[in-house]
Order: C-alpha cells, then sequence, then structure tokens
C-alpha cells in the first residue's frame, strides 16, 4: 500500500513537473464537472418547486433559475475546449514524450552488464509498455478523477441529506458491492495479463518471422511455414481460451452488480415516493432527486472504473519506477589525460549473470605503445576480456590498472576518453556522413578538415565520390547505403578520429572479400602502429605483426608472448597458426 | 474509399464471426434506443407519482411504471455485463478464423514483395494482431451506428415539445459532425506529416536501448550528442501536436456552441410551456434532465466517429495485404528423374531486382553436378547471394533458365525443391526457440528424431555438454541460453545437414568461427561430399580450394570457373585475391 501511495505521489509530481499549467487546468475542470450533480440538483429543486405551484409572479424566478442552468452548461463546454487541449496534447502526448526520452536515457545509463541479465531486460520491456500504453497519463487522469470524483459524490450526497438525511444509506448500499468487485477485477486481469506476457511475447516474434525479409527466405526455402504458423496459432489460442474463461466470471460478477445498481435505483425511487407521499419533501425535491440518483451512480460506476483501472495501472507504474531506481555504479572522481606507462590487468575473474566463470584469473601487463592481438577459440572469453579492460564491464575478482589507478576510480568522461573500440557489430548510424565519423569525438563535429583527413587516412574518399559529407547515410530514412567494406572503413575511421590512447578492434574483417579484408587488415595494423591497441582476430595471419599475443582458451590465458615466441614453444598457439596456414600452402 | 473501407469491415466481420455479429447488432439498436426511451418512462414515473401522492393514481400503476423504467435503464446503459461479452467471443472467434487467413496468406505471398520498404511500413501498420485492429474498427461502427440511433430517439421525443426544434437539433448535429470532421482531418494530416519525426524518434531512442550501439556511444562519450538530438526531436513534435490540437479543438468549439444555443432555447421553451400547463410535469422533469444528456450523446457521437474515420486505414492495410502478388501455385506434378546424381544447370541467366536499373546477374551459363563440390567466390556485391536466391526460387531469372536434371526448377514448388536443396543464408535465423527446433526445422516431419539430432549435432562439433536438446535459446525465455556466433553458425549449419536434401548450399559458413572449427569444418564438408553436393559462398578461399569447381563472379558474371589449380596457372582474379590472402602466411 505504501508502494502504491509512493508511485501516485511520483506520478503527480512528475506530470506537474512535466506540464503545471495543464496540470492545474485539468484538475480545476475535473473538479467543476464533480461539482455539476450537486449544483444541479439544487437548481433543478428549485426550477422544479417554483414549476408545481407556478402562477405568473414566479415565471420570472423561473425563467432565472433556467437561465442559471444553462449557464453551468456552457461555463462547462467552454472550459472543456481548453480542457481537451491540455488533457491530450499535454496530459497525453507530451507526458508520453517525456517518459520515453526518460526511458532511453535510462537505459543509456545502465550498467553495459545490465543488458546481458534478462530480469533486467524484462523490467525494461515492461517499463517500456508501461509508457507506450500511456499508463503514466492515464493513471494521473484516474487519481484527478478518483480524488473529484469523492468530492463531487459527497457533495451531492450533502445535498440531498440536506432535504432528508434517509437518502444516506441508499446511497451508500448501492456502492458498496460494486466497489469491492471493481478492486478484484482490476488485480485478477492484471494477474491474467501478466502471466501471459511471455507467451504474447513469443507470438511476437513468431509474427514478426512471419513477415521479416530476412527469415521468410529462409522459411519459404525450408517450407517451414505450417510449423512456424502454427507456434502463433495455439499460444494465440491459449490466450484466447484464458481471457474467455476470465471474461465469463468477470461479466457474470458485472451482472450482478448492474442488476444490484438498478435495484437500488428503483428503490430510491420508491423511497423518495414514500417521503413524498408523508411529506417529508415537496414535488420539487422529489423531481430533482430522480436525476440526482442517476447521475450520482454515474459518478460511483465512473469512481469505481477509475479506481479499477488505477490498481492495474499501478502495477505497470511501479516496474516503470523500478526501473528508473535500477542501480549504476557509481562515478569515479580521478581525472586522467594520459596513459604513460601502460596498462595491467591483474587476476581478473568475470561471470555473466546465470552463468559460470567466463575469464579465469588473467593477469596481462600491456607497455604504452604496445600491439597486441588476443586469439582463441569462439567463446574463449576473447571480447569479454577486451571490454573489460575497456572497463566496460567489471571483473567478478582481479582489477585493471591504467598507470597504477584503478580504472573504477576513473571518472566515466576521462576514463572513455583514453579510450576507443570497434567492434564485430559496429553501428551503421543512419545519421549524416559526417556525424558517422566524429560521433566518436562530439566536440569536433564542425572540424571538417580533420574529418576529410580522417575519410583519406582510411581510404574511403570513394564514398565522397558518391555524396556529400552531410548526407545521410543508411536507407531506413533515404540515405546512401554503403558496401560492408565502406562501412568497415567508416567505423575505423571513427576510432583514429578520436586519437585515443587505447584502440581496441573486435574482429573487424569477418565478411569481407578478400581483397578488402586484406586492405582493411593492412589498414588496421597501420592505425596500431602508434597506439597501445589490441586485435581480436580469428585470422592468426595478423598476428606475425604484432608485439605480442594473448592465446585464451575456456576463459584462461594459456600462453602470452610474441609471435616467434610462441611458435617455438609448439603449443597451443602453434596449432592455431599452422592450422591456418595449411590452407595457403 | 472510406465507405468502401467499412463495408469491407463489415463483411469481414459478419462472414467469419457469423451469428455472434447479429446478436452485437441488435443489442446495439436495444441498448440505443432504450436511452431515449427511458425518458419516456421517467415522465411516466413522475407523472404517476405526484398523481399517487394526489391520491389520483392508483400504487400499482406507479409499481408497474418503476418497473419499466428499471427494465429500460437495465437495457440502456447496464447491458454492459453482455456486451463486453459478446465483443470478446467475437474477438475470439475473429482471431481464430481470421488469423488463419493472413497467415496462410503470408505464407503465399511472393518474395520480392518482402523486399519492399514499402511493404515493410504495411507489415508494421498491420501489426501483430490484425484482427483485433479489425474488431476494434467493428466497434468503433457499432458505437457511431448506436449514438446515431439513440440521438435519432431524442429527437422523435423532443417532436412533443415542437418539431422545428428537431429539424434545428438535426441540422445542427450535421453541421457538428462538419466541423468534426474537418478537426479530424487536421490532426490526420499532422499524424501522417510526422511519421517519419516518430520514426527518427524511435530510431534515436533505438540507438540509446541497444547493447551495441550504447557500448560505442558510452567509449565515444556521445550519449548526451543522441540524447540531445532525441529531446529537441521530441520537444519539437509535441509542440506541433500541441499547436495542431488547438487548431482541431477549434472546430470542436464552434460545435459546442451551436449545440449549447440549442440546449439553452430548449431549457426556455421547456419552461414556457411547462408554465403555461401544455406540457405535463414529468415531461418537464425528465426532458430538463435530458437536456445535459443531449449534451453528453452529441459528444459520444462525434468522439466514435472520429475514432472510425482515425481507424478506418487499418481496413486499407488488410486489403492491400491480401491483394499483394501470390506465388504461382504449382500446375501439376512434374516428375524429376531421380537418378543418383543429380545436375544443375544455369542457362543463360540474367536478373535485375524490381525497382532497380542495374543488373546483377549477366548471363550466367554453368553446370554442376551433385557429385562434386563448388565454391563460388567474388568481392561483395558481386551477385553470389543473389545466384542462390534465384536457385531456389526465391526470384524468377528474367532471362534465361535453372534447371533439374533438366526440369526447369520454375514447375516445382517450394516442397518439392526442399528435396534438392537446403540453404543456409549468411544471414540465416536465429531461432529463439529450443535447440531441437533449430535443426529439425529444416524437416519438421523428423522433428522427433532424436537420433538424428544428436548425430548431425555431433558431426558438426556443436556440444551438448551444458544442454539437452529442448533448451530454449534467447532472452524470451528465463531459463534461455545465450550462445556466441561460432555456436550459431554451427548450429544452422546442423540445420541444412539435417535435410536429406541433395545439395547443400551455403553462404559463409565459416565467418564467424575460429580457425581450428574452421578447419574441422573443411574436413567435415569433404566427407559429407561423398554424398551429397555441396555448393559453397566464401570469403576464405582456403575453403574454396577444396573444392572440386569454382566459379569466380564479378560484377554479376562468371569471369573464371575451374579447379584451384586451373585458376591459379591462369594468374587472372582468383590468383590475385589468393595471393593476397595467402600473403598473412608466409
Amino acid at each position: 500500500m505504501k508502494k502504491y501511495l509512493i508511485s501516485s505521489k511520483r506520478v503527480l509530481l512528475d506530470v506537474f513537473h512535466i506540464t503545471p499549467a495543464s496540470t492545474i487546468l485539468v484538475v480545476l475542470y475535473m473538479l467543476f464537472v464533480a461539482m455539476i450533480p450537486a449544483t444541479l440538483t439544487i437548481l433543478y429543486e428549485k426550477l422544479f418547486s417554483s414549476i408545481s405551484n407556478i402562477n405568473n409572479n414566479y415565471l420570472n424566478t423561473t425563467i432565472l433559475i433556467g437561465l442559471l442552468i444553462c449557464l453551468v452548461y456552457f461555463i462547462r463546454y467552454i472550459f472543456q475546449s481548453a480542457y481537451a487541449v491540455a488533457m491530450n496534447a499535454r496530459i497525453y502526448e507530451k507526458v508520453s514524450f517525456s517518459s520515453k526520452v526518460t526511458i532511453s536515457e535510462k537505459a543509456s545509463d545502465l550498467n553495459l552488464i545490465d543488458y546481458e541479465n534478462p530480469s533486467r531486460m524484462n523490467l525494461k520491456g515492461i517499463a517500456t509498455d508501461c509508457v507506450n500504453q500511456s499508463k503514466i497519463s492515464q493513471f494521473f487522469m484516474n487519481i484527478v478523477g478518483i480524488s473529484t470524483g469523492l468530492i463531487g459524490l459527497t457533495s451531492t450526497t450533502i445535498v440531498l441529506s440536506r432535504y432528508s438525511i434517509y437518502f444516506l444509506p441508499i446511497v451508500i448500499i448501492s456502492v458498496l458491492p460494486y466497489l469491492v468487485s471493481r478492486i478484484i477485477r482490476g488485480k485478477a486481469f492484471y494477474c491474467i495479463r501478466e502471466a501471459q506476457i511471455p507467451k504474447l511475447r513469443m507470438q511476437n516474434y513468431i509474427w514478426s518471422l512471419l513477415l521479416d525479409k530476412q527469415s521468410v527466405k529462409e522459411i519459404k526455402v525450408m517450407c517451414s511455414h505450417k510449423y512456424i504458423g502454427d507456434m502463433w496459432t495455439n499460444p494465440r489460442n491459449e490466450i484466447n481460451d484464458e481471457i474467455w474463461s476470465h471474461r465469463k466470471k468477470d461479466s457474470f460478477v458485472l451482472l450482478l452488480c448492474d442488476l444490484f445498481r438498478i435495484f437500488s435505483y428503483a428503490l430510491s425511487i420508491f423511497f423518495a415516493l414514500i417521503l413524498l407521499k408523508k411529506s417529508v419533501i415537496g414535488i420539487g425535491v422529489f423531481g430533482a432527486c430522480i436525476s440526482a440518483f442517476l447521475s450520482m451512480q454515474q459518478q460511483f460506476k465512473d469512481l469505481l472504473v477509475g479506481i479499477g483501472e488505477a490498481t492495474e495501472q499501478i502495477q505497470f507504474i511501479n516496474k516503470y519506477y523500478e526501473f528508473l531506481d535500477l542501480q549504476v555504479l557509481p562515478d569515479g572522481n580521478v581525472v586522467k589525460s594520459d596513459i604513460n606507462h601502460g596498462i595491467n590487468v591483474s587476476n581478473v575473474s568475470f561471470a555473466y549473470p546465470n552463468t559460470g566463470d567466463v575469464l579465469k584469473n588473467i593477469s596481462i601487463s600491456i607497455e604504452k605503445g604496445e600491439k597486441i592481438a588476443i586469439v582463441g577459440e569462439n567463446g574463449s572469453g576473447k571480447t569479454t576480456l577486451a571490454k573489460i579492460i575497456l572497463g566496460l564491464y567489471q571483473p567478478k575478482d582481479g582489477s585493471v590498472q591504467y598507470d597504477d589507478i584503478d580504472i573504477n576510480k576513473l571518472s566515466k568522461d576521462s576514463k572513455y576518453n583514453l579510450l576507443c573500440s570497434v567492434s564485430q557489430d559496429f553501428v551503421k548510424y543512419c545519421l549524416t556522413y559526417r556525424e558517422n565519423i566524429a560521433i566518436s569525438d562530439t566536440a569536433s563535429m564542425d572540424n571538417t578538415e580533420k574529418i576529410l583527413n580522417t575519410i583519406a587516412a582510411v581510404g574511403n574518399k570513394g564514398v565522397l565520390e558518391k555524396i556529400n559529407i552531410d548526407d545521410l547515410l543508411g536507407t531506413e530514412f533515404g540515405g546512401m547505403d554503403l558496401s560492408g567494406g565502406e562501412w568497415q572503413k567508416t567505423a575505423i575511421g571513427r576510432a583514429v578520429f578520436k586519437e585515443s590512447q587505447l584502440i581496441v578492434f573486435d574482429e573487424p574483417t569477418s565478411a569481407l572479400d578478400p581483397i578488402v579484408e586484406s586492405d582493411i587488415l593492412t589498414l588496421l595494423l597501420n592505425v596500431m602502429s602508434n597506439v597501445t591497441s589490441i586485435l581480436i582476430s580469428h585470422r592468426t595471419g595478423v598476428c606475425r605483426f604484432v608485439d605480442k599475443i594473448a592465446v585464451l582458451s575456456k576463459g584462461e590465458l594459456v600462453e602470452y608472448g610474441s609471435h616467434q615466441e610462441l611458435l617455438h614453444l609448439e603449443g597451443y598457439y602453434y596449432k592455431l597458426f599452422t592450422e591456418q596456414q595449411q590452407w595457403y600452402k | 474509399m472510406k465507405i468502401k473501407s467499412i463495408v469491407q469491415n463489415l463483411i469481414i466481420v459478419m462472414k467469419y464471426t457469423r451469428w455472434l455479429f447479429f446478436l452485437k447488432i441488435f443489442e446495439v439498436i436495444i441498448s440505443s434506443l432504450a436511452k431515449p426511451f427511458a425518458l419516456l418512462i421517467t415522465k411516466n414515473v413522475i407523472d404517476n407519482s405526484i398523481g399517487y401522492y394526489k391520491g389520483n393514481t392508483e400504487i400499482q400503476t406507479v409499481v408497474f411504471s418503476v418497473v419499466l423504467l428499471v427494465i429500460c435503464t437495465f437495457f440502456s446503459a447496464n447491458i454492459q455485463s453482455l456486451d463486453s461479452l459478446i465483443n470478446e467471443k467475437m474477438k475470439i472467434v475473429l482471431s481464430l478464423n481470421f488469423s488463419k487467413n493472413i497467415i496462410q496468406k503470408a505464407s503465399r505471398i511472393e518474395y520480392a514483395c518482402f523486399e519492399q520498404n514499402d511493404n515493410q511500413v504495411l507489415f508494421q501498420g498491420m501489426g501483430t494482431n490484425s484482427s483485433d485492429k479489425i474488431f476494434n474498427l467493428f466497434t468503433y461502427l457499432c458505437e457511431t451506428i448506436g449514438g446515431c440511433l439513440t440521438i435519432i430517439g431524442l429527437v422523435l421525443v423532443f417532436i412533443q415539445i415542437s418539431w422545428w426544434m428537431s429539424l434545428l437539433f438535426v441540422l445542427i448535429l450535421f453541421v457538428v459532425m462538419f466541423f468534426d470532421f474537418r478537426a479530424m482531418e487536421t490532426m490526420n494530416t499532422m499524424f501522417n506529416n510526422q511519421t517519419m519525426d516518430e520514426r527518427l524518434l524511435s530510431y534515436y531512442s533505438k540507438v540509446m536501448e541497444q547493447k551495441n550501439s550504447i557500448m560505442e556511444l558510452k567509449i565515444y562519450n556521445a550519449v548526451g550528442y543522441i540524447k540531445e538530438k532525441l529531446n529537441i526531436k521530441s520537444s519539437n513534435v509535441v509542440d506541433e501536436r500541441t499547436k495542431t490540437t488547438i487548431r482541431a479543438q477549434r472546430f470542436s468549439f464552434v460545435g459546442s456552441v451551436l449545440v449549447l444555443v440549442w440546449v439553452g432555447t430548449l431549457i426556455t421553451i421547456l419552461i414556457l410551456s411547462a408554465a403555461n400547463g401544455k406540457i405535463t410535469f414529468g415531461l418537464f422533469v425528465s426532458l430538463i434532465g435530458s437536456a445535459e444528456s443531449v449534451l453528453w450523446y452529441t459528444e459520444n457521437l462525434s468522439f466514435s466517429f472520429s475514432k472510425l474515420s482515425q481507424n478506418y486505414l487499418e481496413m486499407k492495410y488488410y486489403s492491400d495485404f491480401m491483394d499483394l502478388p501470390e506465388e504461382k501455385r504449382k500446375q501439376n506434378d512434374v516428375d524429376v528423374s531421380d537418378d543418383e546424381v543429380c545436375e544443375v544447370s544455369f542457362e543463360n541467366v540474367s536478373f535485375t531486382y524490381p525497382n532497380s536499373i542495374k543488373p546483377v546477374l549477366n548471363d550466367i551459363t554453368f553446370s554442376y553436378r551433385s557429385n562434386q563440390s563448388l565454391a563460388i567466390v567474388g568481392d561483395n556485391g558481386s551477385g553470389k547471394t543473389t545466384l542462390i536466391k534465384l536457385l531456389c526460387g526465391l526470384y524468377k531469372p528474367d532471362k534465361g533458365r535453372i534447371t533439374i536434371n533438366n526440369v526447369d526448377i520454375d514447375e516445382l514448388d517450394y516442397k518439392d525443391r526442399t528435396r534438392y536443396f537446403s540453404v543456409i543464408f549468411q544471414d540465416f535465423i536465429k531461432y529463439k526457440l529450443t535447440i531441437r527446433e533449430n535443426v529439425a526445422i529444416s524437416d519438421v516431419e523428423r522433428m522427433d528424431n532424436d537420433d538424428e539430432l544428436y548425430a548431425v549435432l555431433d558431426d558438426i562439433g556443436f556440444s551438448l555438454e551444458n544442454y539437452d536438446l529442448e533448451q530454449s535459446i534467447g532472452k524470451l525465455y528465463d531459463n534461455g541460453v545465450d550462445l556466441s556466433g561460432g555456436q550459431w553458425q554451427r548450429l544452422a549449419i546442423s540445420r541444412a545437414l539435417f535435410s536429406n536434401s541433395r545439395f547443400i548450399i551455403l553462404d559463409e559458413p565459416t565467418a564467424a568461427l575460429d580457425p581450428v572449427a574452421e578447419s574441422n569444418l573443411y574436413k567435415l564438408f569433404k566427407k559429407i561430399i561423398q554424398q551429397r553436393g555441396y555448393i559453397m559462398i566464401s570469403h576464405r578461399l582456403a575453403s574454396a580450394r577444396l573444392c572440386d569447381k569454382i566459379l569466380v563472379l564479378n560484377n554479376g558474371s562468371i569471369i573464371e570457373q575451374g579447379s584451384h589449380d586451373e585458376l591459379m596457372l591462369n594468374s587472372g582474379y582468383y590468383n590475385k585475391m589468393y595471393t593476397k590472402q595467402s600473403e598473412w602466411y608466409k
């Protein structure tokens, strides 16, 4: 319960913070609307009383009251236009858009290892759903609706009980069962929905297979349509069955509630009739209370629907805030602008969430300016080791030091200023060519000369014959698509542009044709020649040109030394190298 | 367009849900007519009650009218429980019958359609549950119809007071609808104009939320750069929406004022008629009460109407989807002689992608038998993968023909072709399913054949030490595991091996493998080659060297073909590539 209150308070504050004026406007409007039934009851009572014992003297008063009623409507509908704008464009649109931004910001802030953690990614998924389905705005509207609804109901009840205190019990009796059932309904449905999330996700995934060009190709060729199609249909049927059996029960509850409500409506009319017969109330009150009963019941219903929805929404909202509150590693405070001596990896062990150790007790020291290659089988931990050296992952045991300073003590900005990496799945930004290069050092975004030099240095001038430096790349937004080699050179260009102290290249040439591959390997060695650098590659051929080679096997460092040294050892590296070499003899 | 979509929607819903459709329509009519009817009954209740109070009416009459009111109220506002039940059932029935249709259609669409960007937009528009969207449109339609009926009923009630007021109301209603429509158009135009911006926004978010890109951005200290782009774009979009909403709201405002003026006049007339005794007290009370409902129902009608005009596009997605060209169905069974050795030949095959002018393949002629191995090498973009796509029938050649044992492959369907080819493309599917399914998807009939599954995985060196065949892969499941690139590649190759096809076609099979695994794989291929034909696209010329025949493609033409030794003697392009690569190992 306390959690609910905290989340509610956060939603109110957040929405107010995002769009203060509209928040106030919406609250005022809803308060006004909630008070209308009470106001109208008073006015109707006066109107009906004067009509029922009409004589011409009272006609003016009667018309005056009629005009007052019109005025209430008038204010409401004038006010409503402003409200509609505030609600749609601000409470819904603006809040949704800024929550989306908040989620992206938080996601970019997470520790990289969280991306390997299924439960955290799940949480992120729910938080994203929460925002995409405007749950925050809906919840806000519901809170306001519930609060103002309560005020409205109280006011109408007070007005009615001034005519006769007996109206009070009728009002209360008609609400209670509805309230209880609503709360149960809200939760039960949420539980079903939550239990269905994995199935729904599966369904979405299967659907994407059926229409994605990449997968359709294979599904067609393998004729596996029927199998995949069934995988979509079967969970769908299960989901439907579950929802249906819930709905059946739910509708029954709803039906009982409705019957009860109508019954109490009839009861209240009879009750009013008895009061009328006994002359406790006049004809005016009698007429007024009949419409008051209806609008009160409507208000009750809205209120309870609101509460039901809110209890469902708050589950999402709690997850949303839980995601935003995920811990990130504290930033260090040491600022370092150079690596003067080298990098020291000592006794590093590492495990991903839910896995055994991927790296075991690894120690390497890299001197300033050294070129290192990391080789090993698939899954031997090469990329993981590189990520630890880059400070992207935290080792479980051991430490990584740049010149005797533990990298965790460095401030993030200063740490990342020192280093750079080009990974296997480097990003092909659908931005301009300029941005694709200078994204690695956004402060120099406008330094066209430097960008042009970089493009020339990585041998990518050919691209500039086809497009301008400020043209978009990537077909997604109508830009130009580059060939595999051109993209690769662009990614390497980013690393060159940054002029960092340490560069890591991770499998940079996996899908290139022989001539381009050769070009790029040469280019890489060139780039590496004047900076501390690490190269991960399956092409053991390049190892001849680096200073030292770290050979990993099943997470352990099995050999470490220069090409010649390791060949003499005739160990694991020797096997790797000769295995590849024999194909070219 | 709009009317056509709506009619189409009705037909679909009727076709797939049958009696439920009529039940729903019946329910809509009853519940919407019950609302104005309730007004008349309320009048009776009040008149009778006052009669009872004055001693003119029997208590039974009062009870009778109250019971009527209860029934009427039940049908008007409170039929919801029934309504939601009908809706849910219709939704389920629709999704069962209709989705089957969609899935079947999806399987028949020509492959070329999937590679067109327009169609990708179409698929996105359809969403995951297209039947739900169709049904939602139907509900908006029902609401609009119901709203109209209620208002017609109200108009009839008001005729009792004054016929010209009723007429005026109808006129005003048309004006209101017109303005609402204008408001909708304004909003829809804006939404359409903003689709690009929204795609950009989600692109920026994606870059900030994906593992590989966020890693890069962190290292470049460029998270802030993208964040700023996202923020600026986001607030621009919101500002424009606010402005447009205000503009659109002006239209609705005019409508509201008109209705208000009418309601004001109504109240005045009511008071005057009541004062003159022209109408009973009961009618006066119930109609005064209804003045607000008039506002409310008009508003509701506008709302459902706007929903309707917002969503009718969904139908267009659906009909466009159903109109996508389908593969030609096989006319008659073709007999392909089942010789020990199969021969595939390309005869003067040329091909240009749709919407493109540059031919990808130019006059390709070669033939190849299933007791050989074939390597296709060449630069990126030289047409290697396209050649495979033609061979599998994903595209048809513009000129020339491709045959298997002298039968044009165009006369075979995919099912027939699976007997001959199993293909693993470079971007093969990494099914987030079980290991079993990942392998046996190439021949689902043998899905339960554990022995063969184990054998194939063992051959390829996929270690089952840590998991069994039922292990799920990927983050869709709590217990799902992640595989490395190399493991995936092995799994995909097992998929090709598992099928009993005559040829195995592999596009870049070793890109993510380490040297030892690569080497082992080549040895394995040698073993397979003895039983089956084997075509491989590779940049690792070492693997090409092992094949009996090598095709060298350049700009869509075969520039050299022959064995490794022949090509090396040739000192042409192949020789150049090979020398470049082997330099690293000297």
